[in-house]
């Protein structure tokens, strides 16, 4: 593989069930980092993700992972270490158990399984719980057996569906963290996900996958170029909302107002002049602004726009 | 520890087999066949509080065993494959890097052997209930049932892998259905229909059945339904997504 080969490589791959569609056209170069998989659920990202994890051939197109189709390439399956969104299987095994038949299966010599595996337990923080059977394990530890099982043969390609879900905040917080040093090691991590700002806190690389089509591909800021057609928001929290929700009403730019608890949030087609006004009215007025934020800075207000939910102009 | 090449299908089905063999005696499974191993020997007892074993005993002893096909390997073989195969283990199992036959060979490895030492010990134990002084050489004819009964879990073994490709969620039951509802009734016609019937070509093995046929013909039978049932298997998990 030369330098220039992309790691993942999709060509207008589609994927049928059946009758049922998995993903249409999708045309998808991934070159390394942190990459966010972002749809709601039934988008299509699972089945992407199995594509790219050799699990499922690609009914049209070409898809190619290190420069070979992984459906019918072991040597490329060996490089990629995939943590579904199932559970862990064979949960009658201890965790060490259950990590180190995987990394055997993944190709590490059988000597050098028990030691693949507990340096895997240790760096998802399961050390102490490695010789406990993985039935009796939260959801927490699960997803983080489930972590330990992609990463023990050291690959250079990491497939995470969903691996957040059902986890409490203090474990997805760690989980995050440990996700960020993988790729901070070099692994290329492709992550997917339904809750916008679990991606957004790992990368501003996104795919967004909707009804199995890519909508959008690149860094946020870029996929917000691309919306410019839509107004921008605009949210002031400020003690008189109504008051300063007047003063905006009738200008030109605004296209909406509406009201949250204590802030009311602007829907402008030219924001620089918004922000002047709202300066002029905050000081006009004498409102009393404790926070101006632009939710359309954060992945949420991106994915609305493009799958024409609630907030599409 | 990075994976230094993808297994072999050797390496692989051992790996499967060593897995399969860790997990059994964790399992519901293994339990519940052992206790329906006993039955013969619960059967033999019961015959011979009726009277002194005759001629026909082990015969029937035996015929009441092997009903036990219907249950052990089906249970075990189906069940472990057609785990396998459902999405959560596939999802698992089939992003590495493995031949996917080493999957159903693997699983065999362990669960065939695992289900004849079952079977094969409750019927040892039947035999040295029922055995009946009449018997002429009992080593041979206990030896000739065991071999009988390990080619029937191979064959058993093969159908259900077959069924578990076919339908991995309710493969156990359908392998069940299978040896119940269609084998058991073509054992017991009286046309060539009950060649296909792997309980009559054991039977025949065994030398118990008592119209009896050739050995050769029942152990040519049995390899032929191996093999168009391993063919099913084969074809049917390369095609699997």
């Amino acid at each position: 593989m030369s330098e220039a080969t992309p790691i993942i490589r999709a060509e207008r791959c589609s994927k049928w069930y059946g009758h049922i569609l998995g993903v249409s056209d999708v045309s998808w170069t991934c070159r390394g980092g942190i990459v966010g998989l972002l749809g709601p659920n039934g988008a299509g990202k699972s089945t992407l993700m199995k594509m790219v994890a050799g699990l499922l051939a690609p009914s049209r197109g070409q898809l190619e992972v290190f420069g070979a189709p992984p459906f019918t390439s072991a040597d490329v399956r060996r490089r990629v270490g995939y943590s579904p969104e199932h559970p862990p299987p064979w949960d009658e095994l201890t965790a060490q158990e259950l990590v180190a038949a995987m990394a055997r299966l993944a190709g590490v010599p059988a000597p050098r399984c028990a030691k693949a595996a507990a340096d895997a337990l240790e760096a998802v923080g399961l050390s102490a719980a490695a010789h406990r059977r993985v039935r009796g394990f939260s959801q927490g530890m699960r997803q983080r057996t489930k972590l330990a099982t992609a990463i023990a043969h050291e690959p250079d390609l990491l497939l995470l569906d969903e691996p957040l879900t059902g986890v409490d905040p203090v474990a997805r917080a760690d989980i995050l963290e440990r996700i960020r040093g993988l790729a901070a090691a070099g692994k290329t991590v492709v992550v997917s996900s339904h809750v916008l700002y679990e991606i957004e806190s790992l990368t501003t690389d996104i795919l967004v996958v909707y009804r199995g089509q890519v909508l959008a591909e690149g860094n946020v800021y870029e996929i917000r170029r691309l919306i410019d057609r839509h107004p921008h928001r605009i949210r002031v929290e400020c003690d008189r909302p109504r008051e300063l929700a007047r003063v905006l009403t009738g200008a030109e730019h605004v296209v909406q107002l509406h009201f949250e608890r204590g802030a009311v949030v602007v829907e402008t087609r030219d924001p620089d002049r918004c922000y002047d006004e709202i300066n002029a009215a905050v000081i006009d007025a004498s409102v009393d602004v404790r926070a101006l934020t632009s939710p359309d800075n954060n992945l949420g207000a991106v994915f609305e726009y493009l799958t024409g939910g609630p907030r599409a102009g | 520890m990075p994976a230094d090449r993808p297994l072999t299908g050797r390496e692989a089905t051992l790996a499967i087999a060593r897995i399969a063999v860790t997990r059994a005696p964790r399992s519901w499974a293994l339990w519940v066949v052992l206790a329906l191993a006993s039955l013969p020997v619960a059967y033999a007892r019961l015959i011979l509080g009726s009277g002194p074993p005759g001629a026909g005993l082990w015969r029937d002893v035996f015929s009441f065993g092997l009903r036990l096909l219907w249950v052990v390997p089906t249970t075990m073989v189906a069940g472990a494959i057609g785990d396998e195969l459902t999405d959560r283990h596939r999802s698992y199992l089939w992003s590495r890097p493995l031949p996917r036959w080493s999957i159903l060979t693997g699983k065999l490895l362990a669960s065939a052997p695992l289900a004849f030492a079952v079977l094969a010990g409750g019927l040892a134990a039947a035999f040295a209930l029922a055995r009946s002084p009449a018997l002429e050489d009992p080593g041979l004819v206990l030896a000739r049932s065991l071999g009988a009964i390990a080619l029937g879990v191979i064959a058993v073994g093969a159908v259900a892998t077959a069924m578990a490709t076919l339908q991995p969620r309710f493969a156990t039951a359908l392998a069940i259905g299978y040896m119940g509802f269609v084998d058991f009734p073509l054992g017991e016609m009286p046309a060539a229909l009950r060649q296909l019937s792997i309980q009559y070509q054991v039977r025949q093995v065994a030398a118990v059945d008592q119209y009896p046929g050739s050995t050769v013909t029942a152990l040519i039978a049995l390899a032929v339904i191996t093999a168009v049932a391993a063919a099913v298997a084969l074809a049917r998990v390369r095609r699997f997504e």
